[in-house]
């Protein structure tokens, strides 16, 4: 069975989203590169456009993307 | 003669190194880089690769944050403790319970040969007769539990008398159901630490003896 994952293109790379987390009105996108599975990064739905993806605020910010993604695997 | 044991121990410092480095690039391209735009293009992902992909990015997510005041490097061993008594327990349920699980009758249930299984557990040997008891508990709940270890003592042991489940705690010490739980899993975890060493050392040994063998 395959899962069909969006891409979303990043430095010429391409990144597949492995898992979408919204809180408090921001979606966190965890993407993984499609070519390097080692290759790992987060990123946020622009608060301007929906279809941009920027990189996150501050490390506060990214502690708490990451602590979204790990409750949303283990819960 | 080289010193085998610390050779295989440096060999894992690199990769100790390569997961700090991973980590705190992980981070880095996170907080920096370009934006991305959100396209219709997809990609087909085999199950396999995509769950291989979600354990990376939640071993990088557990290192880097502070989930609900766990430690994080101890979250990850429970994780991944877990994961592994986990197996144990569904080996256990393949090899000793589901040969001796069968249906009532009218079909309408199922029942367990708790004979067949004490038997399994006295022929393991008594120092393997607590974890074989925790995978018992943890296949088929307290009441067959209780059952099973009736009958080892009954037909088997045939030395002292455990009618139930709290008679075998209180016997060997353990507060209750919670509790031995607990002890036989630590137990279990520190068996197979020692097993792996012992492969290691066992590895290493055999190197050892071949190299000097070809030296000679």
């Amino acid at each position: 069975m395959k899962k069909e994952l969006e891409v979303i293109e990043i430095d010429e790379k391409e990144y597949c989203v492995i898992n979408e987390v919204t809180y408090k009105e921001k979606t966190f996108l965890y993407l993984s590169n499609i070519q390097d599975e080692e290759d790992t990064i987060i990123r946020k739905v622009s608060p301007e456009d929906e279809n941009i993806v920027i990189p996150l605020q501050d490390e506060k910010e990214f502690e708490i993307a990451c602590n979204l993604l790990c409750k949303n695997i283990m819960y | 003669m080289p010193n085998y044991e610390i050779t295989e121990y440096k060999k894992q410092l690199p990769a100790k190194q390569q997961k700090q480095e991973n980590v705190k690039r992980f981070k880095e391209k996170s907080l920096q880089g370009s934006s991305g735009k959100r396209t219709e293009k997809t990609i087909k992902m085999s199950r396999k690769s995509f769950i291989a992909r979600l354990k990376i990015l939640f071993a990088m997510g557990l290192i880097s944050g502070t989930i609900l005041g766990y430690h994080v490097p101890g979250a990850i061993q429970k994780f991944e403790d877990d994961a592994l008594v986990g197996k144990l327990i569904k080996e256990y349920q393949v090899d000793v319970i589901e040969p001796n699980t069968y249906r009532t009758d009218d079909n309408s249930g199922y029942f367990y040969d708790t004979m067949s299984i004490a038997k399994e557990i006295y022929e393991a040997g008594e120092e393997n007769y607590a974890e074989y008891i925790y995978y018992t508990l943890c296949n088929t709940g307290e009441n067959n539990t209780g059952i099973v270890i009736e009958q080892l003592y009954r037909l088997y042991i045939k030395t002292g008398e455990c009618k139930t489940l709290e008679d075998y705690y209180h016997r060997n010490g353990y507060e209750n159901t919670d509790d031995f739980k607990k002890r036989v899993k630590e137990r279990i975890l520190a068996k197979t630490e020692s097993n792996e060493l012992q492969e290691i050392l066992g590895e290493t040994n055999q190197k050892t003896q071949e190299n000097s063998g070809k030296t000679k």
